[in-house]
Formats: structure tokens, C-alpha cells, sequence
């Protein structure tokens, strides 16, 4: 099982990011399960979401304090939280951020900003970071994960939900692209 | 039907496929999106059932309790101190023979307020004859729910029912649950029509009445219903296996036959260790897990049995019994096993998560133990969480040493910058602005809601001045304790209890307008945000005509409580409306309350980026788009007369406030028209000096 771990701030969907990425492995035959962080939620103040992703049934339930996986939504959050906290050995780091904020593991960063603002006209970041989320780790197929977008942004205009999967798939490639 | 749901969505399904006909909603974290998830079944034309939403978690119990002894099927979900309030109608509910079935999505019962989960709301309710089934995932929370109601609604037992899983933990996680197709639910648990108890003028029952010497045989026949549900819920179990495919049944016995060490649990725990129980076993430990699925009735005779052979028994347990050595279920499993030889140690885990990880260093411990031990799990990782009260130096203010501390000084904030609300947030500036007038005279008392939940969080306080927080049903009476003690003590200080629409309105009016009708001097700051807000939107008695929230989808009918008039009746009290956007009228205000000798009541009425719908950079705006639309009119009430303070040169069009704001958005030109002529009225009635 692994063990993600979202930074965001609220307002900006780490929650969903989870449900979206967990609701998606259950696509590729695998088990998920998503779950907001126990906080106060609100609007702009840091908050975080758990992703677990296994083989079988996940039993584990809960705040994860030992990610396997660490996704930062926001570049600014990386001077409030220590999102680094706990990593596992071997872990990895996926950041929005279109500069190297020095971060100790193993980072991916992506402008995931300026993309989300490009095809969503808002800089909201989940799905584009969603898509890079796949392409880093290939734990999840880009088919899957759109599948799981649809199923959790469900209540979304059909032309808003649309801009959203062509973010995912933006995100993905801007990872494949390099 | 496999779909990836939340606890709660599944709490809302389990609802939903047992055709409940009456639903009693009160906001309270994490409880309330099965609330919501329930009004839009309905509003969706997929549940045929009537909605009401209640003042206060009593009052929804209450609701459920009045609608059971009329005959029909309740429901309502709560947790924590929701639950804790009910209690008196929990009791109503299983003396009636009324079979209401409330979700629980447990969580740590305050002060000191928690978010995580325990169960120590719903084991408070052990001795209520209440049939309590622990929930482990989303799956058995439907399946239980759909069981419960045929379990309590069975002749021999006819008791209400807790289906119970943990907030958060629980409540909040999704995963792919199995729900079942509404019609096979149809087939298993049929159309309620109760027997013993209807509304019928040909055959007129008494119903709660008084009893004298018999109370002891009602309660033996509680006691007697009780036993017998645990035959009750076997065979339905049993049914509900033949009809879904998924076995439950009083416990889960797991790998227990030849287990020498059984690790017992109740809840999502039990996930964990059923995996760990399995790879113990691959390294030829023999270790078996049971899981407790009811807790009342308990099963006494399957945990004898589960556990014949087990020399080491270890407990986790979610609540503690101050008092008693053990924890909760701990009792019950020795009192179970009272003529056993095994060794039964005790782990309190409390509110925290327990992971694979942690089970492997339980496990060691226990392992090599030779004699019984009860230990809390990671519950002193702090030595600051000794210090209760003001957080800092507990333990040198009991023993009397002499602590220095910074104060407010002239100029200086009560409440610090940097607390955590939302952006945008006009609340805060309201409250900050009156709370300067009084500087460090003020003495701060607050209920439950957004200023709570961000004002101060242990181990931070952004609190310069004294505060004292309390429960949110207790907005009058907890500050009018303080009130009197100050008098009795000589302390000098201004005494201002600031409290959301939703503490004063509704859950707390009661205690409020006791505090009014003694006289205490106690100036109240009423931040109104026109709906419960820090629960994410639900409608309050102060939410508008006509505005959306998500226990209003078509937007609210009827019109919000007139709180002037309310305190107006209670005779000699200065009342005040105010505006954040008219920050000297509302300062000149405050001064005014500061002066008098007797209570006072200033109603700011504050717009809430996320529950009105707008942008954050927007409020003041919108704010003092109320006051020149004339939806939210300043005016002073003193002497039996209104004086409006603010009359704008030119009164904007009520459409003009509404349109900016996201909640009334649905609103056809007709309804706009409806309400403008509400407002006019409101107005002339002012103008003429009348609240």
C-alpha cells in the first residue's frame, strides 16, 4: 500500500485531488481510499488530504504522518508546512512550482499555475497536478484518472468538468515532456 | 451497486434504501454532510420523506421521538455534544418503545472540544436501552442501518438503535462500497406500520405518561427487550447474509479457535488488526482477533466463547471510564470473562489513528508481558497537554506561583493578527472592532462556531484578553455565571458575549433569553452571517427568505426570526444594529453599550464569502449594499422606540444587494419583487419608530 499525502490551502481541492486520484485506482482494478485531514478548513489556510493506494482492500485509516508520496498544490505552502515531514525512505515529491524551491527529496516541480490558469481561468490547481501525479509515479493511467475525475467532479457544468480532464491531461504531459 | 462513497454519503444511502419517512437534520461536524447528502435525495425526487431542520440536536431528537410515537420511520445523524444534548429525548425514545435510528459519527466529547474520534458520546449512552452497532467501514454502515431498522422495529425488541462509526476517520474517508439495490432492501425490511404506537381519535392512547411504584417493571421489561434482541439480531443477520451475500453477526470471531493471545477491538480499528492477525499467523504466532460489532445488547456468551481458549486478551479501546481502571469495552469484556484465567491488558487509543506500525509495538509488548497491564497509546507526547485550562503554567498557577504574563496595553488588540479565518472574512473585523472599544476590560465569552474554531486552538490562542469558551446550546447562561461571580468577586470588566446567529437564534435562545430576563449585564455581540457557517453552510433561524444553503437547496421558505422583537420583550434592553461597512455608527454603538448598566444586544450582520457566495475582496461592499437596499437596516431600539441611525439619500434596489451574492442566484424577478415589497414594509415599520 502507499501512502499520499496533498498539501493545499483550503478552497484550492487538495480533498478532491485525493478523491479523484483514490476514486481512479479503482479503475485500474486497485483499492483507494481518500480522506480529508481532521482540520478546521478554511478558505486559504493550509490544509491536507490522504490518498491510500493498495493491492488489496486498504485497512489503514487516518492521518498519514509517513508519505510515501507528497503532493504540494500550492509553492507558498512550503515556507508555512513542513511538507516534507515523515517521508518515507525512497519517497517523492511532486511540487507546483515553476522554480526549485530546494526541497531535500526526490522533487518534481511543474508551473502547474500558469497552466490551470491557462485552460481553467483560475489558478486551482488539483487536476492539472493531478495528471503530473500519473506521470511521475505511473501508478495511476491517464485513462483511469480521467475516469475519476468524471465520477468525483460529477456535479460540475458538462464544460467546466471538459476543461478540467483536458487540465489532467495537460499536467500529464507536461511531466511526459519534461 | 459498487460506488466510491464517503461514511457519511453511505449513512445518507443506508437512510435512503430504508425508506425513512421522517429526518431530523441539526448541523455539527463531521455529522452534517449525511444531512445534506439527505436533502438533496430528497430534493432530487429519490427519497420520499419530509426534512425538518431543527434548532439544536434536542429538538431534532425530539422530532424523531414525536414522529416515531406518531407511527412513522426517523432518522437523524449527530455526534459529540449534539448527542450529548439530546440525551433526555434518547431516553424518551427507548422508554416510548420508539425504534428511531440515529447515525453516530463518533467524536471526542468536549471540553476540551476534539475533532478526532472516540466513543465516548455514544458509550455515555450504554445504559439508555439502546441497541449500539459499531461500524468498522462505509459498507457496514449501510448494511447495519438497513438491519437496524428491522431489528428495532421487530415486535420482542422495539428499541431505538446508534449505528455508529468514527467521524473523520470514518465519516470523511471514501472508498468502493457495495450498495444494495433499493429493491431487494424493499423485500428484506418491509413498510413500517407499527402496532403499539399511532395517532388515531377512535382509539385515543396516552403515551409518556407518569408511572409510581411500576417504574421498576417498565424498566424490567427494557431490560427483558434488550436480552431478547440479541436472538433478534442473530436471525436477521442470518437474513440479511441469505438476501446481500455479507455475514455479521453480534461479533467476528477471527482465527480465535486454537488463538492463545486475541487482540479485541470495536470500529475501524479493527481493519488493522484483522490484516495483522494474518501475518502473525504466517509466522506461526497464534494470535486471533475478535471484533465487537454490538455493544448493546453485549455479547456476553460470544465473547466467552471467542475468547475460551485465549491465555492473553488485549483491548483497544476508544473510550475511557474516569473512575474505572479500564476502558469501556475493557469492562465489559472482564466482566464477561470474570471466571477466566486469562491475562486481559488494555490499550486506551482514544481518539488516535492506530497504523500497522503501531499494532507491531503494541503486539511486542504485549507479547513478552508476563502479568495484565492498561496503557494510553501516545496520549503524553506533549507535556503541555497537562496545562488545560489557559493552556500555559497549569501547574504553577495551582501551585499558587506567581506567573508574569503580557497584557492588552492602550491601542493594542484583543484578539491577535494572523488566527486562521477565511480570507475575506468580515466576522473577524466586526469583532474586532468592538472588542477594541472595551481593550482590556473585555472579557470575552463565546459559543460554539467560526470565532471558536479559529480564535483559539490548543496550543495557540490568538486571545490577548480573557476567554472562556463554551457550549453552543449555553450562550446565555454559562456567561450570566461569570456575570454574577464578577459582581460577588468585585471584578471590574465588560462582559461581552460574542456569539453567531446560530448560538443566539436558535440552539442557545433559550439560555439567552433567561440571561435577558435576569438582567445580567452582558453586552452581546450577535456576529449575524445569516446561516451556520462553520459547519459549511446550513440554514439558520437567521438565514433570509428566499437565500440557499445546503439544507435549503430551492432556497429558505419563510422568513428568518426577528431577534429585535425577541429581546424586546424582555423589557429594559439597549438594542443596536450595525454594519462593518459604517464603522462609526457601529463604534458609536458600542460606546453607547459600554455605558449602560444593562444588557445590551448588537446585532452586526456580517457577509460570508464561502456562505454567500461572493468574491472575498467584495464584503464591505456588500455590506453596505444591505444597509442602502434597506435588507439589513441600522437603527437603535431604546425606550420602547426605534431610531434608524443610517437612512440612505437614495435607496438602492433590494435586487442589487441580492444579485451580488451566490445564495440567492436561483431567484426569479417575481420572487425579487416578493421580497422588496418585505423589505419596504420592514422599513416603514421602522421609520414609524416600531420594531
Amino acid at each position: 500500500m502507499l501512502r499520499i499525502r496533498v498539501h493545499g490551502r483550503g478552497g484550492e481541492g487538495a480533498v478532491t485531488f485525493a478523491h479523484m486520484l483514490c476514486a481512479s485506482a479503482t479503475f485500474d482494478g486497485k483499492f483507494g481510499q481518500s480522506c480529508m485531514g481532521a482540520a478546521i478548513e478554511r478558505r486559504g489556510a493550509p490544509v491536507e488530504a490522504y490518498g491510500r493506494i493498495g493491492d488489496r482492500r486498504v485497512a489503514e485509516r487516518g492521518a498519514i504522518v509517513a508519505p510515501d508520496i507528497v503532493t504540494v498544490l500550492n509553492p507558498t505552502l512550503t515556507s508555512a508546512v513542513n511538507v516534507e515531514a515523515g517521508i518515507s525512505d525512497g519517497g517523492k515529491v511532486i511540487v507546483n512550482s515553476a522554480s526549485d524551491l530546494g526541497l531535500k527529496h526526490d522533487t518534481v516541480y511543474l508551473d502547474a499555475s500558469s497552466i490551470a490558469q491557462k485552460i481553467l481561468k483560475v489558478p486551482i490547481t488539483n487536476t492539472v497536478m493531478l495528471g503530473a501525479f500519473g506521470a511521475v509515479t505511473g501508478l495511476v493511467s491517464l485513462d483511469s484518472l480521467e475516469k475519476g475525475a468524471r465520477l468525483i467532479l460529477a456535479k460540475f457544468s458538462e464544460e467546466k468538468l471538459e476543461r478540467n480532464i483536458e487540465a489532467i491531461r495537460a499536467g500529464y504531459e507536461e511531466v511526459k515532456r519534461g | 451497486m459498487k460506488m466510491f462513497l464517503s461514511g457519511n454519503q453511505c449513512i445518507a444511502q443506508g437512510a435512503k434504501l430504508s425508506r425513512v419517512e421522517v429526518v431530523a437534520a441539526y448541523p455539527i461536524t463531521p455529522a452534517t454532510p449525511a444531512s445534506e447528502d439527505l436533502h438533496e435525495m430528497v430534493g432530487r425526487g429519490e427519497l420520499d420523506a419530509e426534512v425538518v431542520n431543527t434548532e439544536s440536536e434536542l429538538g431534532a431528537m425530539g422530532v424523531c421521538v414525536g414522529a416515531a410515537a406518531a407511527g412513522c420511520r426517523t432518522f437523524s445523524c449527530t455526534c459529540s455534544q449534539g448527542l450529548a444534548l439530546m440525551r433526555e429525548m434518547l431516553w424518551a425514545a427507548s422508554g416510548m418503545a420508539l425504534p428511531v435510528v440515529l447515525a453516530i459519527d463518533s467524536r471526542e466529547i468536549g471540553i476540551p472540544q476534539g475533532l478526532l474520534s472516540d466513543y465516548s458520546d455514544c458509550l455515555s449512552e450504554r445504559d439508555a436501552s439502546i441497541l449500539q452497532f459499531m461500524c468498522e467501514d462505509g459498507q457496514e454502515i449501510i448494511d447495519s442501518l438497513i438491519m437496524a431498522y428491522r431489528i428495532g422495529e421487530h415486535e420482542k425488541v422495539l428499541l431505538p438503535s446508534f449505528v455508529v462509526s468514527e467521524g473523520h476517520r470514518v465519516s470523511h474517508s471514501f472508498e468502493t462500497v457495495d450498495v444494495p439495490e433499493q429493491e431487494d432492501v424493499d423485500k428484506f425490511l418491509p413498510k413500517y406500520q407499527p402496532k403499539h404506537v399511532f395517532v388515531d381519535p377512535d382509539y385515543p392512547m396516552s403515551m409518556g405518561t407518569g408511572v409510581m411504584p411500576q417504574y421498576p417493571s417498565f424498566k424490567m421489561q427494557q431490560y427483558r427487550a434488550m436480552q431478547d434482541a440479541k436472538t433478534v439480531i442473530k436471525e436477521v443477520c442470518d437474513e440479511f447474509a441469505d438476501a446481500f451475500g455479507r455475514r455479521y453477526g453480534l461479533v467476528e470471531a477471527y482465527r480465535t479457535e486454537d488463538a492463545e493471545m486475541v487482540m479485541v477491538g470495536m470500529g475501524s480499528v479493527v481493519s488493522i488488526l484483522r490484516e495483522k492477525v494474518d501475518e502473525y499467523r504466517e509466522k506461526g504466532l497464534k494470535v486471533g482477533m475478535l471484533k465487537l460489532r454490538v455493544f448493546r445488547p453485549f455479547p456476553e456468551e460470544e465473547v466467552r466463547e471467542a475468547l475460551s481458549g485465549a491465555k492473553k486478551v488485549l483491548v483497544f479501546d476508544r473510550a475511557c471510564s474516569p473512575g474505572n481502571e479500564y476502558g469501556i469495552s475493557c469492562i465489559e469484556i472482564r466482566s464477561a470473562l470474570r471466571r477466566s484465567q486469562a491475562l486481559i491488558s488494555n490499550i486506551m487509543i482514544s481518539g488516535r489513528d492506530v497504523s500497522s506500525e503501531d499494532v507491531d509495538a503494541l503486539y511486542d509488548k504485549w507479547a513478552e508481558a508476563d502479568d495484565e497491564y492498561v496503557e494510553w497509546f501516545k496520549a503524553d507526547f506533549d507535556p503541555r497537554a497537562v496545562s488545560m485550562c489557559g493552556f500555559d503554567n497549569f501547574e504553577k498557577l495551582v501551585k499558587g506561583e506567581t506567573v508574569e504574563r503580557d497584557v492588552v496595553q492602550e491601542g493594542e488588540a484583543c484578539l491577535s493578527k494572523g488566527i486562521m479565518s477565511c480570507s475575506g472574512c468580515v466576522s473577524l473585523g466586526a469583532i474586532r472592532m468592538v472588542l477594541d472599544v472595551f481593550g482590556k476590560k473585555a472579557i470575552v465569552v463565546n459559543n460554539a462556531g467560526c470565532l471558536s474554531a479559529v480564535g483559539a486552538f490548543y496550543p495557540m490562542t490568538g486571545w490577548n484578553v480573557p476567554f472562556y469558551f463554551f457550549s453552543y446550546s449555553n450562550a446565555g447562561a454559562a456567561a450570566s455565571g461569570i456575570e454574577v461571580a464578577m459582581k460577588r468577586k468585585g471584578i471590574d470588566g465588560d462582559l461581552i458575549l460574542v456569539a453567531g446567529d446560530g448560538a443566539i437564534f436558535d440552539i442557545g435562545l433559550q439560555t439567552y433569553s433567561a440571561a435577558l430576563e435576569r438582567g445580567h449585564r452582558i453586552i452581546c455581540l450577535c456576529y449575524d452571517n445569516e446561516g451556520y457557517m462553520n459547519t459549511g453552510v446550513q440554514c439558520s433561524g437567521s438565514t433570509p427568505h428566499g437565500a440557499r444553503t445546503k439544507t435549503t437547496l430551492e432556497g429558505r421558505r419563510g422568513r428568518a426570526k426577528n431577534m429585535e422583537q425577541i429581546v424586546a420583550a424582555h423589557g429594559d434592553v439597549y438594542i443596536a444594529t450595525a454594519s462593518v461597512a459604517y464603522p462609526d455608527d457601529l463604534l458609536k454603538k458600542v460606546r453607547k453599550a459600554k455605558s449602560f448598566d444593562k444588557p445590551s444586544f448588537l446585532h452586526v450582520i456580517c457577509p460570508c464569502p464561502p456562505g454567500w457566495e461572493y468574491d472575498p475582496a467584495l464584503g464591505i461592499e456588500i455590506a453596505r449594499l444591505g444597509v442602502e437596499s434597506g435588507a439589513t437596516p441600522l437603527y437603535e431600539y431604546e425606550d420602547g422606540k426605534v431610531t434608524l441611525t443610517k437612512v440612505p439619500k437614495v435607496k438602492k434596489p433590494l435586487a442589487e444587494y441580492l444579485r451580488k451574492q451566490g445564495r440567492f442566484s436561483h431567484l426569479t424577478d417575481d420572487d425579487i419583487a416578493e421580497m422588496q415589497a418585505e423589505v419596504d414594509r420592514k422599513l416603514e415599520r421602522l421609520t414609524a419608530g416600531n420594531l
